[in-house]
Formats: structure tokens, C-alpha cells, sequence
């Protein structure tokens, strides 16, 4: 498999995970497939927005989605997320943002402080003259450039190119009903931020303590450990000394049976997986498998990098709970190494074989 | 590893080190790495790298060397990385011998090394046949076994085999050794050598 063929087949995977959770979220009707974890649409969204340069049509639903649910999403998440990010990512999703703060009043103050730090990373950035076309095709060829009346003036302000957006149908609100959207009702219930994160996270672990619960939602500490404390003084999220240290837990079966009319005896409930390091890690490796497909570095380098970011994949997913033995091991031939990657994540996205057979 | 998956695994690290865009690595090599590279011996496996000295250039004094010990951070992240790729055993490359820079390495040891870059990140200084007469007769006596046989498949002669066995009691000035050397002499059809000593 040359690594041109790979790198295909590879976007084409995530593109049709992203797909997926996108369709979960209310994007083309519902979904067809009940995911077994919960979603998070802050590193969702940006990995998406990266992503979907290659797939125009899911962009501008992505957009036309958060037209409609963007005000559930937590800023204070999408900000440190952002701030990790490459000056290119920022710019797609600085228009992105614009574009939905000119149609809608209310995300005009929403995003103000985001639209405001975009800005500010892309005037530190070394640009060239002519903005950067947005769309790519699937071989990384940039879209023929728009002109004139015809560009977007939302992405203008990013520096970047792209066609005005022609929305056919306002999209749907996100289906609260399915588990793995769990975080929407959550945040309904308690504004998005640290509460909601907080609780998702107790529910889907036996406690934590304030850290640990902070470095996994992606929020500053002293704002999960405020959150944790003001929740405490309801009764229903509880404390219990655990070494020298308090950790906060509630009762799973009264929550759940709460928030979602079920209960963790009745049904698997659904994980909670460290979507920020996950998607950096896909991030990590989509930037890796593009450069090397271009790359004039020997084949030995290119795998010994593919092999890298292949590692971070694997031991994100392995600290959520997946079976590591699938990830492919070091020291393979490259042509092996490249097919045991896409094979690990036709298992890890639950891609079913007469699927994958379609992608190209 | 054979002479081949040594040049492998060394081209492999200085590609590592050029990628991670850090000072040049200069190294001095002895043992069976730079047997094998420059193909002096019989045996055909070495188990590691042995780094005797990090080489550097000083505008005042040329070229000048300095303890392994530890060995650079950035070449201990690109040498992981070239033993997770090539399923190398844990410290394939490392700065075993370099204690022997406490008492000296033999005079002109440097000039007389074989030089091989491995890209733009990476030199070696394989020693030459004449230093590595010096090395194996002194681990010869210390642990006999393959060094013993090294040494034999280097061919020393005589002169060669006098000034190895001077060097070496330099570094272990004690009376025992020094009976032990004029024995493997001895033992090697140089008794006459081992009489000066």
C-alpha cells in the first residue's frame, strides 16, 4: 500500500467517524448507530472543522448545527482546547465562529472572547498576501479560489477563502434522548461549564477528586473544584475520605435513572473517554500520515513517525479502557504497519467490514 | 546485531537526531560495534553500541572529547525511538566503556579513528585496528572469553602488543595485572614482549 493510499484511506475512516458522530448530534436525521460513549462537542468540533476541509458538505453542516445548538457548547472548554492548536486550525475555526455570530445576535457576545484570541493568533502568525483557500480535495489539491461578491466575508476576516454559504435547511436540535448525547441535557440542566462537566464525569466514574476530574474535562482546576463544592451542598453529589484526600462521588442509579430513565443495571451505560487527548492524538496523526504522503524523508522515517502518533492513538483509547492489543506493534514492516493501522481503526470505530469496503 | 543492522540502526538515529533538530552528535566507538563496522574481527554479532566518548570541536583546543556518561537527552530520545523501530534490546547504544577517558585513551586515538557520518546530525569515530589492540588486551585480561579471541583475530604484532600492554598498565597499576598480561603474552607467542614489561 503506498502511503498516498494510505493517507486516503485513512481520511476516509475518520471522515466517516466524524460522520457518525456528527449524525448522532442531529446532523442528517438520526443516527443509525448508538454509540457506546458520550460525546463531547468542543475537541468534536474543532478535529471536525480541521477535518472537514476535505469534505466541504459536512462543514457547512457543521455550521448550519451550530446555527442552532452552539449555545449549548462551553467557551471556557473551547478556549484552552484552541489554545493548542496550529494558527491554521485557528483560522477555520475563528470564520466558523463569525459566521455563525452574523446570524445569530446572541453569539456575538458567546464567542466574543474566542473570535476576539483567534484574531490575535492570527495577526502573530506570518500570513501569505493572498488568504488561504478553505476546501481541499480528498489528494489535499486546494479548491479553485472564490472572488469577489462571491467569498465568504465571515472567513475573509480569518484570512481565509472559501464560497458564501448557501444554508438549504435550518438544522435540528440535538436528540437529548440518546445516552451518548448525555452531555446536552446535562448542560440544559446546569449551564455548560464546570457543573455539567463535573457531573458527567461522576457519572460515568465511582468518584474523583477535583484534578483528576479537571484535567479530564479539559476545565482549570480551581473552577472544577468550586463546581464540585456548590454541587456538594445539594446532597446529591456526595464526599468521602479516600487516603488523605476528599473525592466526590453521587449515587449512579438515582442520577441516571434521573437524567436518562435508566439505570446502570438495565443497559451498558455509556463510557466516558478523554475526547480532547483523543482528538489531538487523531490530529497528531492526520497531520503526520498528510506529511509523509508528501514527505521526501526516507520510508524508514516515515514509519518511525507514523509509529509515534499511532502510540499516542492507542494510548489514549487504552486509558479509556480499549484493548490495546489491537494497535499495531512496533517494528513492522511498512506496508504491514500501515494495514494493521487501518485495521485498528475499523475496530476501534466499530467499522463494519461491508463499510469499509465502500469507502473508496 | 550484524555489521549490517548496525549500520541500519545507526543510519536510522541520525535520521532521528536530524528530525529533532538538535546539536550534532560526535561519538567515539570501540568494542564490537567498531570491530564490526570495520570489519576486523571473525565473530559476526555484537550485542550494543559502546560509546567511549563524545567528541567536540573547541576553537582553542580542536577537537576534543569528554565522558558519554550520561549520554546526551537528545540522543537518548532519538535512540528510543531507533530501538522501539528496530526492536533493539534497551541500551543498544551505550556509554559502557567510557570511564576508560579517566586515565587516558591511547595518544593520537582520535586521528587514527575511522570517521563515518550518518547524515547531518550524526558522526561516529569507529577506533582504529591499532587503539582496539589497546582496548582488547586490556579486557582481554580483565574477562579473557571473546576479547581473548578478538584480540587474536586483530593480529597484533609484537610492537604493537608492547605499547597496548604500557597503555593498559596505566590503568590498572597493580602487580597481579601486570603478571597477568606478560602470562596472555605469553600465551599469544609474545614472550619477548612479555619479557620487557
Amino acid at each position: 500500500m503506498l502511503l498516498k493510499d494510505f493517507r486516503e484511506a485513512l481520511l476516509d475512516r475518520l471522515l466517516m467517524f466524524l460522520w457518525r458522530q456528527w449524525s448522532a448530534l442531529g446532523i442528517l436525521g438520526a443516527s443509525a448507530t448508538e454509540e457506546e460513549w458520550i460525546i463531547d462537542p468542543e475537541p468534536l468540533l474543532v478535529f471536525s472543522l480541521e477535518l472537514a476541509r476535505y469534505e466541504p458538505r459536512l462543514f457547512d453542516e457543521i455550521l448550519a448545527w451550530l446555527v442552532v445548538n452552539g449555545e449549548l457548547l462551553d467557551t471556557a472548554r473551547l478556549r484552552r482546547i484552541l489554545l493548542k492548536q496550529d494558527v491554521s486550525v485557528v483560522r477555520v475555526l475563528g470564520g466558523a465562529l463569525q459566521w455563525t455570530a452574523d446570524r445569530k445576535i446572541i453569539y456575538e457576545r458567546k464567542w466574543r472572547k474566542i473570535l476576539d484570541r483567534c484574531q490575535v493568533i492570527c495577526e502573530e502568525s506570518p500570513s501569505d498576501d493572498v488568504a488561504e483557500v478553505l476546501f481541499k480535495d480528498r489528494s489535499g489539491k486546494f479548491h479553485p479560489s472564490a472572488h469577489g461578491d462571491s467569498r465568504d466575508p465571515s472567513f475573509a476576516l480569518f484570512h481565509m477563502n472559501r464560497p458564501k454559504i448557501n444554508v438549504q435547511k435550518e438544522a435540528r436540535e440535538v436528540p437529548i434522548n440518546a445516552c451518548a448525547n448525555l452531555r446536552f441535557p446535562v448542560r440544559a440542566l446546569f449551564g455548560a461549564g464546570a457543573k455539567a462537566e463535573a457531573i458527567l464525569y461522576l457519572l460515568t466514574h465511582e468518584g474523583g477528586r477535583p484534578r483528576e476530574i479537571a484535567d479530564s474535562v479539559g476545565l482549570f482546576w480551581l473552577s472544577v473544584q468550586q463546581a464540585l463544592f456548590d454541587l456538594s451542598r445539594s446532597g446529591l453529589v456526595l464526599t468521602r475520605t479516600k487516603g488523605k484526600k476528599i473525592e466526590y462521588w453521587l449515587s449512579q442509579k438515582k442520577w441516571w435513572e434521573f437524567l436518562a430513565s435508566t439505570s446502570p443495571e438495565d443497559r451498558a451505560l455509556p463510557k466516558f473517554l478523554d475526547w480532547i487527548a483523543i482528538f489531538a492524538a487523531f490530529s497528531s496523526l492526520w497531520k503526520t500520515a498528510d506529511e509523509i504522503a508528501a514527505g521526501t524523508e526516507s520510508d524508514y522515517m516515515k514509519n518511525s513517525k507514523l509509529q509515534d502518533s499511532m502510540e499516542i492513538v492507542a494510548r489514549e483509547f487504552s486509558r479509556s479502557g480499549y484493548d490495546p492489543a489491537y494497535a499495531p506493534p512496533s517494528g513492522l514492516p511498512p506496508e504491514m504497519q500501515r494495514k494493521m493501522t487501518l485495521r485498528y481503526f475499523d475496530i476501534i470505530f466499530d467499522l463494519r467490514p461491508e463499510l469499509v469496503s465502500t469507502l473508496r | 546485531m550484524n555489521r549490517e543492522e548496525i549500520e541500519q540502526a545507526l543510519a536510522a538515529l541520525g535520521e532521528q537526531l536530524a528530525a529533532l533538530k538538535k546539536p550534532h552528535i560526535d561519538l567515539l566507538v570501540c568494542g564490537g560495534a567498531a570491530l564490526q563496522a570495520l570489519k576486523l574481527v571473525t565473530r559476526t554479532t555484537t550485542k550494543d553500541v559502546d560509546v567511549v566518548a563524545l567528541v567536540s570541536n573547541s576553537p582553542t583546543d580542536g577537537l576534543i572529547m569528554s565522558s558519554a556518561n550520561p549520554l546526551p537527552p537528545h540522543l537518548i530520545e532519538a535512540a528510543k525511538k531507533v530501538e522501539r523501530d528496530f526492536r533493539l534490546k534497551d541500551g543498544w547504544i551505550n556509554p559502557g566503556p567510557t570511564s576508560a577517558l579517566d586515565f587516558g585513551l591511547p595518544e593520537g586515538v582520535l586521528g587514527r579513528a575511522e570517521l563515518r557520518d550518518y547524515g547531518s546530525a550524526l558522526t561516529v569515530r569507529f577506533i582504529s585496528r591499532y587503539d582496539q589492540v589497546h582496548f582488547k588486551l586490556y579486557a582481554a585480561v580483565d574477562q579473557g572469553g571473546k576479547h581473548y579471541q578478538d584480540l587474536l583475530d586483530l593480529k597484533p604484532t609484537g610492537e604493537e602488543l608492547e605499547k597496548a600492554a604500557r597503555w593498559s598498565m596505566t590503568h590498572d597499576v597493580s602487580e597481579p595485572y601486570r603478571g597477568e598480561v606478560k602470562r596472555i603474552l605469553k600465551e599469544m607467542g609474545h614472550g619477548d614482549v612479555a619479557q620487557r614489561l
